[in-house]
């Protein structure tokens, strides 16, 4: 299954408060916060080489959904996705994630919580992410309020990406364009890589298009056979039609980066 | 032969015990497991395999000056081929391990572990008689974002297919005929 990425930080709540609004304003965050319309969210203290390096807050992404709903005037029901945000972020899952992020060097945490791993990062990052998301999912399917039908969610995975459009597609094979400029924005814009579109009802006509990153949270590679080693699974010699013309070409030289003598 | 602070040979079926104790991966995380118990348990029989010889397959294994081995890796020749039977020949690197303790170190003159031995291969690859094709290809856990900075670094930008949902393949990149 490919969820919306689990965690956000304070701006897009606020746009999904106020849209349009800058998502740097305070007066609409504080509303949010004096009618319990959003959880208090994780503080992570940051560290650097030379010591402390700031504090950084994050947010379960049921927040958003809170506030769309405060946005349209059901007071009680972003009431009780704040609980419910606050629930999983005092859960064993946030806590895990939070102690990973502490340890991230630099900006690193922010990036993470923006959707974006850290190419030396470590693999239990990737892991309590998707723990995270995993946990979010299973408290919105349990929960009408938050499949409401004014929130509309298309995750998928690109498929291909052109000069103007990426293809998203989902799993059961339907598709959708997306403007680049907006899988850019949300830093899923190659092939391979996991979006979700977020449809956000103003009127009856209209809605707000969120293009936010995406997860795949069920990590079950190997349940049918398939190894990446070996020259035993011909899945990875085979090839599309799609491979073949990005193949037709003449091979470019090989990159070596470091100049290395192999003996024999 | 001996670099800044390392060097490179190919393996051979006496390292079968070496490999069986080289250490790449936090066990806990299933595809990295997969990795590590590759490389301990069937890399040996997979680069000498003589029923494998067409494939030329390669092992390469990169030690420090002091004698540690810091990575491990393997490729080898195989065709790639499309449902209509169009065919590609191509390098498969097999697999790229980095000993736990040398993931994201550098040597003292500066070069990253993992730069020395993707370009060890890459040097491999280039240097193979029959001349290998230039397209280099590799399979990586979609997770595996270590592996997929380096394959970029060294030139797998391209994004094929995925042999399966979880496992992305990159490749060397083309020039419109």
């Amino acid at each position: 299954m490919i969820a919306a990425w689990p965690v956000v930080v304070r701006d897009r709540i606020v746009q999904a408060f106020k849209p349009g609004v800058s998502p740097a304003a305070e007066a609409p965050f504080r509303t949010l916060r004096r009618h319990g319309w959003v959880s208090q969210g994780v503080r992570v203290t940051l560290f650097a080489d030379r010591g402390l390096a700031g504090q950084m807050t994050f947010f379960s992404s049921l927040n958003v959904m809170a506030a769309r709903l405060a946005r349209r005037g059901n007071a009680p029901a972003a009431e009780r996705v704040a609980r419910a945000a606050a629930d999983l972020e005092a859960g064993p899952e946030f806590a895990i994630l939070r102690s990973l992020l502490s340890e991230l060097p630099d900006r690193e945490a922010e990036q993470v919580v923006s959707g974006q791993f850290p190419e030396d990062g470590p693999a239990a990052l990737t892991e309590a992410i998707r723990a995270v998301a995993s946990r979010t999912e299973q408290v919105r399917a349990n929960d009408i309020l938050l499949s409401s039908p004014a929130e509309v969610v298309f995750a998928g995975r690109i498929a291909e990406v052109s000069d103007r459009f990426v293809l998203l597609v989902q799993g059961k094979g339907t598709a959708t364009m997306v403007p680049l400029w907006m899988a850019g924005a949300a830093r899923r814009d190659r092939a391979g890589d996991f979006l979700a579109l977020v449809a956000d009802q103003l009127d009856g006509a209209s809605a707000v298009v969120e293009a936010v990153p995406a997860i795949d949270i069920d990590d079950t590679p190997g349940a049918d056979g398939f190894s990446p080693f070996g020259r035993g699974d011909a899945r990875t010699r085979s090839i599309t039609a799609e491979d073949v013309r990005l193949l037709a070409g003449e091979p470019q030289s090989l990159r070596i980066l470091v100049p290395v003598t192999i003996e024999g | 032969m001996t670099g800044a602070g390392w060097h490179i040979r190919p393996g051979s079926p006496a390292d079968r015990e070496l490999l069986a104790s080289f250490a790449c991966a936090d066990t806990a995380v299933r595809w990295q497991a997969e990795v590590e118990h590759f490389i301990q348990v069937q890399l040996t029989d997979w680069a000498f395999d003589p029923h494998a010889d067409a494939g030329d397959p390669r092992l390469l294994l990169a030690f420090t000056t002091a004698g540690d081995l810091f990575g491990v890796a393997a490729h080898e020749r195989v065709i790639l081929q499309a449902r209509d039977g169009t065919i590609f020949p191509a390098t498969k690197l097999e697999v790229v391990g980095v000993a736990l303790k040398w993931q994201g170190r550098c040597f003292a003159t500066g070069e990253r572990a993992s730069d020395v031995l993707m370009s060890a291969v890459m040097t491999d690859v280039g240097s193979r008689v029959p001349p290998r094709d230039a397209r280099v290809y590799a399979v990586v856990h979609e997770d595996n974002h270590r592996s997929l900075a380096v394959c970029r670094r060294h030139g797998l930008t391209e994004e094929m297919s995925r042999p399966h949902p979880s496992y992305r393949r990159v490749v060397t990149p083309h020039k419109e005929r």
